[in-house]
């Protein structure tokens, strides 16, 4: 049981990704981490089957992506996205709903997904009236209550209030003991390296580095990465990393 | 006790719009030039459904039987299917001002009708209006759905703009047709703007049918149509294999619309309008919005074809006339609740 991605390659724009190598056990969590237009969410995107790619493969639990239909793809990957949805006059329930689309609607499931980020006192609200923070909840709770083996995530901690960044973290944390594998698109390296098994840096297309999180988030990775001199500290919470400066 | 009339009217909404929908049908036989008493009304009705021990008058039930009942059956099947299309196209295309005709439903229905109507070309006999009317829609919708392919996807943006330009371009070869024959602009004039004169049983044979198969169909793809209101990556995702949806969703809708288009003309309003108040009445889930649009836009288009009856004593206003007058006050009052209650992001 592991997905697998091989030599992932295609092109976005003008942008050529890849190749592409991850692979993913079930419990594990992999955060990809690069400037903006490093082709992060692209290849997320790709890895999730919802873009084309010009070569290269995905074989999910020993099946070939190519050759499965979305329904079945669906039952392997959830993916929530960064960009919050605009749907005419939908409750969140409604929402959570639309994740049991290959299945039945399961009113305990829905609840728990909900319980899990912490808003189901939400669940009769219309989600146009949430505030960015709590939309962002809903849409990672309808990525749980899909039940699929892997779950992606694009910037979740966009739009997160500072304390719900620490309740995403917990509920990632569930999710890995729930033996889900998560790959998670990220800003914040500190936060990548507190909650990861694996690191993948991109820039430009390119990966950088990919392998086992301290081991790959150095010094000199990170400045390769970033095009900016990096340092570290020993704080209470460990190393933590920071850019000093962005002039190379 | 605390009593939530709200609740309640939740609750039995459903049941209070088919009531209303059931009476405005039986009230609207008594619309028309000559009175009928009430009496006669429920028990042709009742002689209809094979219960023969009244004793009515012929003249009644012929104005009854054979007048008034296929037109009323025919506005309540042309609503239904404009507002249930109108439901289908605003999720499929996410945007709340699309219409069932936007993907060039009428526009190619007015050039098949023009055509008949100035070239006076009768090759289906009687029906050869319609029968354009259909075939040309279907075929501008198809060529709308060709000239939008992408890469063997349909994006929202490239159809509904591909729409709005073959449409605009169709009309002006509709316009160029009537300015050759001055003299056909009259009878153009009235298609155009949409009348449920003259439908008789034989035409509600068709539509009815048609209409209830395709919104029960289309109601059946409510998951679908819900998944695609939240973008097609995200119903991807979820598992909708989204072509396919969208095109047998496009496929049955624009069947079903163009049918009744061909039948009663351009009517407005009723697609564009009846989703939402379902969406405001009952929630924006498509389970609940789709049958609530076919109910409701039914009965606007009976009521309107009653206004159009009483306004001008001795004649029939064409229906879309009056759809537009009343139609744009509640639109506009309908804005004013979608802004105070933030019903949309944008």
């Amino acid at each position: 049981m592991t997905l697998e991605v091989q030599g992932l390659r295609f092109k976005r724009g003008k942008l050529e990704i890849g190749p592409v190598e991850i692979s993913l056990d079930p419990g594990e969590i992999i955060s990809i981490c690069g400037k903006n237009g490093s082709g992060k969410t692209s290849s997320l995107y790709a890895m999730a089957g919802l873009d084309r790619i010009d070569s290269g493969k995905v074989i999910i639990d020993g099946a070939n992506m190519e050759y499965m239909n979305p329904r079945e793809i669906s039952r392997k990957i959830a993916i929530v996205k960064q960009e919050i949805p605009t749907p005419m006059s939908f409750t969140v329930n409604d929402i959570m709903e639309i994740s049991a689309f290959t299945r039945g609607n399961d009113r305990d499931a829905i609840n728990q997904s909900l319980d899990l980020c912490g808003i189901s006192h939400l669940i009769n609200r219309e989600f146009s009236t949430l505030s960015g923070g709590e939309k962002r909840m809903v849409m990672i709770a309808a990525g749980i209550y899909q039940d699929s083996s892997y779950i992606f995530l694009d910037e979740p901690s966009s739009f997160l209030d500072i304390d719900k960044i620490s309740t995403l973290s917990s509920i990632l944390v569930k999710l890995k003991k729930m033996g889900r594998g998560i790959i998670v698109v990220n800003h914040d390296i500190n936060y990548a390296r507190k909650i990861s098994d694996k690191i993948m840096l991109m820039k430009n297309g390119k990966v950088i580095a990919y392998g086992n999180t301290d081991e790959t988030i150095t010094v000199e990775n990170l400045e390769r990465t970033y095009d900016a001199y990096f340092d570290k500290y020993d704080s209470p919470e460990g190393l933590r990393f920071y850019a000093s400066s962005s002039h190379f | 006790m605390n009593i939530s009339w709200k609740k309640i009217l939740k609750d039995f909404s459903y049941g209070i719009i088919l009531l209303i929908f059931f009476m405005s049908i039986i009230l609207s036989i008594l619309v028309g030039p000559v009175s009928i008493p009430f009496k006669y009304v429920y028990e042709s009705i009742f002689y209809q459904l094979g219960y023969h021990g009244f004793s009515i008058p012929l003249k009644y039930y012929e104005i009854i039987v054979i007048l008034r009942e296929p037109e009323i059956i025919g506005a309540a099947a042309v609503g239904a299917s404009l507002a249930v299309g109108g439901a289908v196209i605003q999720s499929i295309f996410r945007n709340p001002i699309s219409e069932p005709y936007i993907t060039g439903v009428s526009s190619g229905a007015s050039l098949g009708a023009v055509i008949v109507i100035v070239s006076g070309v009768f090759i289906f006999g009687i029906f050869s209006l319609p029968i354009f009317a259909f075939i040309f829609s279907l075929a501008t919708v198809g060529l709308v759905y060709l000239l939008s392919m992408r890469d063997g996807r349909t994006p929202p943006v490239v159809m509904l703009l591909t729409g709005i330009a073959i449409s605009l371009f169709i009309t002006s070869i509709v316009a160029l047709l009537l300015y050759s024959r001055p003299d056909m602009e009259n009878e153009v004039f009235f298609w155009l703007l949409g009348s449920l004169q003259g439908i008789s049983w034989r035409e509600d044979s068709i539509i009815v049918p048609l209409v209830l198969i395709s919104s029960i169909f289309l109601f059946s793809m409510s998951s679908e149509l819900n998944a695609l209101q939240m973008g097609e990556d995200h119903a991807k995702s979820v598992g909708v294999n989204v072509e396919r949806a969208k095109a047998k969703a496009i496929i049955v809708s624009t069947i079903a619309v163009s049918a009744v288009v061909s039948i009663s003309g351009l009517i407005g309003f009723v697609g564009l309008i009846f989703p939402h108040v379902s969406r405001i009445m009952f929630g924006g889930s498509n389970r609940r919005v789709i049958p609530a649009s076919a109910i409701l836009g039914g009965t606007f288009l009976v009521l309107s074809n009653d206004i159009a009856h009483l306004i001008v004593v001795g004649e029939v206003i064409p229906i879309g006339i009056i759809t537009g007058i009343i139609g744009v006050p509640f639109f506009m009052l309908l804005m004013l609740r979608i802004s105070r209650r933030g019903y949309y992001d944008a």
